[in-house]
This record gives C-alpha cells, sequence and structure tokens, in this order.
C-alpha cells in the first residue's frame, strides 16, 4: 500500500512537472533557472552560481510577452527576483574583507626538537612536540579556511560592481514613474531588501526616477498596455 | 572588457574574459556565429550585450544583424602557457642564523602577458620531495603542502591583478628550505651538500567551472654547497644565504 501511494505521488508530480515544462514560455524557464542558480549559490557558496542566475535573469525579455497581465506578472516576478538577488550579495558579502590582505599558501611549521626544520606545508606528523604540533595543525587549518573566505569574498567583491547595476537597470528599463509602477518597486525594495544603505540607494532611485511617465524602454507596461 | 592591458581594441583576450560589446545603429539581434563563449542577454535585440569567452583556446565570431545590416568581430582567446616568479616587493630574505638554510616569499605571474586572466584561478597539486645527500632522509618522499585526500590539491586563489609581467594571484608563496639535522650537514664548512626538489604541478580553471587544467611542471629547488651557502629556487627565481649570515625574516 505504502509502495501505492508512493508510486502514485511520483506520477501526480511527474505528469505535474511535464505539464509545466509544456507550457513554460521561455522567459518562465530563463527566471526558473535563476532562481535555481540562485539556491545553489546558497547551498554551495560559489559565486559563479549568483552570477550565472543574474545572467540567466537578464535573458527574461518582457517585450515579448504580448497578454498585458502576463507581462505585468512577469514584470513583478524579474523585480523581486533582481532584488532577491541583492539581497543574497549583501547578506554573503564581509563588510570587513580587506582585498590587500592575501593568505599565504602555505604555513611554516615550528622546529623539532631533533634539529629538523621542515618547510611551509609540512605534515603535521613530523613535528615531534605534541604541543607544537596541535598549535601548527590549527595554524593550517585556519590558513585554509582563510584561502576560501578570502576566494569568495574575492568574487562577491566583483559582483558588488556589476550585480547592482543590473538591478537598477533592469528597474530603470521597466518601471515608469507612474505611482502604481513606483509602489510596487517601493514596497519590493521595503520587503526584500535588509541593507539600509542598499535600500536608501534603491529608494532614491525612485526620486530620480523621470517624471513624463514613461521608462523609455520597449517593455514598459505604460507603453504597452 | 578589463581596463589592463590599456588597449580598449583589442580583440586578443584571456580565457573567460569579458567584453561589452557595442553596435551603431542598434539595437541589434547577437549570435556567435563560430566558436564558443557566451552572450548576456542571449535572446532580444539590443544595443549593447556581454560577451564571455570560454575556458578553452581558438576564434570566436560574434555577428550582430540589425535592420538592413550586420557586423561581426572575431576575438581570439587566449589560455594560460605557464608562470613564473618574483619575490614580493617590500619583503627580506628568510635565514635560521648558524645553519644553511634560506627562504624568500614570491608571488606567481602567469602568462602570457598581453591578455588579462581575472577570471582564472590557480591551484596546486601536491606532490613528494625527492632528496639527495644531506638532506636525504630528513627532506625525503615529504608531501609539499600535505593537501587532503582524495584531490591533494590546494584551495583556489583568484586572481587580482593584471601588469605588464602577466596577471597575478598576489598569494605569498614562503619558498622556504628548513635545514636537516646537524648531524647530517655537519655544523661548519665543509658542510655535507645536498638538494631536493618537489616536482610541482600547478592547475587552473576559469572561475565556477569544472574543467581543470594543469601548467607545466615547475620545480620548487633546495640545495646547500660545502661553504655553506643554501640556494633555493622556483619559477625562475632564486635567493641564497650563507650559513652565518645574520638571522632575518620575510
Amino acid at each position: 500500500m505504502r509502495t501505492l501511494i508512493s508510486g502514485a505521488a511520483v506520477l501526480v508530480l511527474a505528469v505535474s512537472v511535464l505539464a509545466k515544462a509544456g507550457i513554460m514560455t521561455r522567459n518562465e524557464k530563463y527566471l526558473e533557472e535563476a532562481r535555481g542558480r540562485a539556491k545553489a549559490f546558497e547551498v554551495e557558496q560559489e559565486p559563479e552560481r549568483l552570477r550565472e542566475a543574474y545572467l540567466a535573469l537578464e535573458n527574461v525579455a518582457l517585450e515579448t510577452e504580448h497578454d498585458p497581465k502576463i507581462r505585468t506578472r512577469m514584470r513583478s516576478e524579474c523585480l523581486v527576483e533582481w532584488l532577491s538577488l541583492l539581497q543574497l550579495l549583501d547578506r554573503f558579502l564581509d563588510p570587513n574583507f580587506d582585498p590587500r590582505e592575501v593568505p599565504s599558501k602555505l604555513v611554516q611549521p615550528p622546529p623539532t626538537k631533533s634539529g629538523v626544520m621542515y618547510p611551509p606545508g609540512a605534515d603535521p606528523a613530523l613535528i615531534d612536540d605534541p604541543k607544537a604540533r596541535a598549535e601548527y595543525e590549527k595554524a593550517v587549518q585556519a590558513n585554509r579556511a582563510r584561502i576560501e573566505r578570502y576566494r569568495v569574498q574575492v568574487h562577491l567583491n566583483r559582483l558588488k560592481e556589476d550585480l547592482p547595476q543590473r538591478a537598477i537597470a533592469f528597474i530603470r528599463s521597466s518601471y515608469t514613474s507612474s505611482q502604481r509602477d513606483q509602489e510596487e518597486v517601493r514596497n519590493a525594495v521595503n520587503k526584500i531588501i535588509k541593507n539600509p544603505g542598499r535600500k536608501a540607494g534603491l529608494l532614491d532611485l525612485l526620486h530620480s526616477r523621470p517624471s513624463n511617465g514613461s521608462a523609455g524602454a520597449p517593455n514598459a507596461p505604460a507603453r504597452c498596455e | 572588457m578589463a581596463t589592463s592591458p590599456a588597449n580598449r581594441a583589442r580583440t586578443r583576450i584571456g580565457v573567460g574574459e569579458e567584453v561589452d560589446l557595442t553596435v551603431s545603429p542598434g539595437p541589434a539581434t547577437w549570435a556567435i556565429t563560430a566558436g564558443s563563449g557566451q552572450l548576456s542577454p542571449s535572446t532580444g535585440s539590443h544595443a549593447k550585450v556581454r560577451f564571455t569567452a570560454d575556458d578553452a583556446a581558438g576564434t570566436v565570431t560574434i555577428t550582430a544583424t540589425g535592420s538592413g545590416c550586420s557586423c561581426t568581430i572575431i576575438f581570439t582567446i587566449v589560455e594560460p602557457s605557464g608562470w613564473t616568479m618574483i619575490q614580493q616587493p617590500g619583503t627580506h630574505l628568510k635565514h635560521v642564523a648558524g645553519r644553511p638554510n634560506c627562504g624568500w616569499k614570491g608571488i606567481a605571474f602567469f602568462h602570457p602577458d598581453d591578455v588579462n586572466f581575472y577570471r582564472m584561478e590557480d591551484r596546486e597539486l601536491d606532490s613528494l620531495s625527492v632528496a639527495t645527500g644531506c638532506y636525504n632522509p630528513s627532506h625525503h618522499g615529504k608531501y609539499h603542502g600535505n593537501y587532503a585526500p582524495p584531490d591533494r590539491a590546494s584551495g583556489w586563489f583568484p586572481m587580482t591583478r593584471h601588469t605588464a609581467n602577466g596577471t597575478t594571484d598576489d598569494g605569498p608563496d614562503e619558498i622556504y628550505s628548513g635545514y636537516p639535522p646537524t648531524s647530517a650537514t655537519g655544523a661548519a664548512p665543509p658542510f655535507t651538500a645536498g638538494k631536493y626538489y618537489w616536482p610541482i604541478t600547478w592547475q587552473w580553471r576559469v572561475v565556477g567551472s569544472s574543467n581543470i587544467h594543469n601548467f607545466p611542471v615547475v620545480r620548487q629547488e633546495h640545495e646547500i654547497f660545502p661553504d655553506g651557502k643554501c640556494e633555493s629556487r622556483k619559477g625562475g627565481h632564486t635567493e641564497h644565504c650563507m650559513y652565518n649570515d645574520a638571522a632575518s625574516s620575510y
């Protein structure tokens, strides 16, 4: 019985997935890809996944959605995803990171009691004094952790220059200065963005929107609806 | 495109390098018509797109098709071919007085120098030392980094900057000999000579890629001479100390 239920559940899930795949538009696929990459970044903490996420998101072409309701929904989902990526970036960026503090490749072990000095990186088992060996092992582990943290922060800091610009470009090209559009962006920013500086910057963007009601882009709803 | 090298019109680029492309009059539909890489956005019509080079050497043709016309640009993608080392500026030699030993702090530069490898990372594959003379047995058959199995590889180091001498990760590498016991070398000249080396294999990848490539093997060598000189060599750079030099650190 248990097997039957499990089998039925799998079947329903498979049908659901297939049905979803059948009706999924190209834009929805890119959006899904962006979400998947963002989740992968959270799990792996591999910065490249975050980059892949926004490259996928950038492929969403709102102007190809001809149904105004679908286009508006897609635009909202993209806004949430762009802001979520920014929030993810801010969450993992270390504000105290100093790129000039490059970790050493290896750690120098202490001399042995028998008068041998081993070079950096030597096996801790070669160190005959237990206390010195323990301290060396600890230093090696700490350095390895530093190397990994350093690597992640270097790449995230590069994304820090690129990702916000692209998110802002999306908002500028997709949202107008209409009250409805501004309200949607404001609500999303307030809900998703935690970093006060980032939040203020994005909200300032709203105040600097042109007042003619046009975002100047072919996918601006004001022009399409 | 990376701002170093300074030539903003270069079409020879490093693996993984990004280039912003614009077309006038725009917008246009963009496509990679020969070779491989990534365009972003890859859909729709745009006046500007970003090309990201793949992680293999080759030629890539990108075509922009606008209203009634099209144009192309061809890029040559360059893989890193090898690396050399210099002593890190502002650092000193390491020496323990009275014993034949020598160390210097090096940083590596990756070549060729006319492209920027800022999207590359490097790491070291572990290797076992080969020692003769006074270094054997104390320094023979020892792992260089003692990296954990199964990979037996160090962590990845991202590139930090490009200069006229190549692209560097700025990672300080301590090229230090250590020393064998006095019973193996003697306490004064003539010292028992000896040498040891590791056949070092460094690897590279474009960040986030699972394609890992080996650089040619480079030896890290240390040698003690009968007069008490100790030489340490790696990546084309050599430093030495005499056993009776004053103690010093990096």
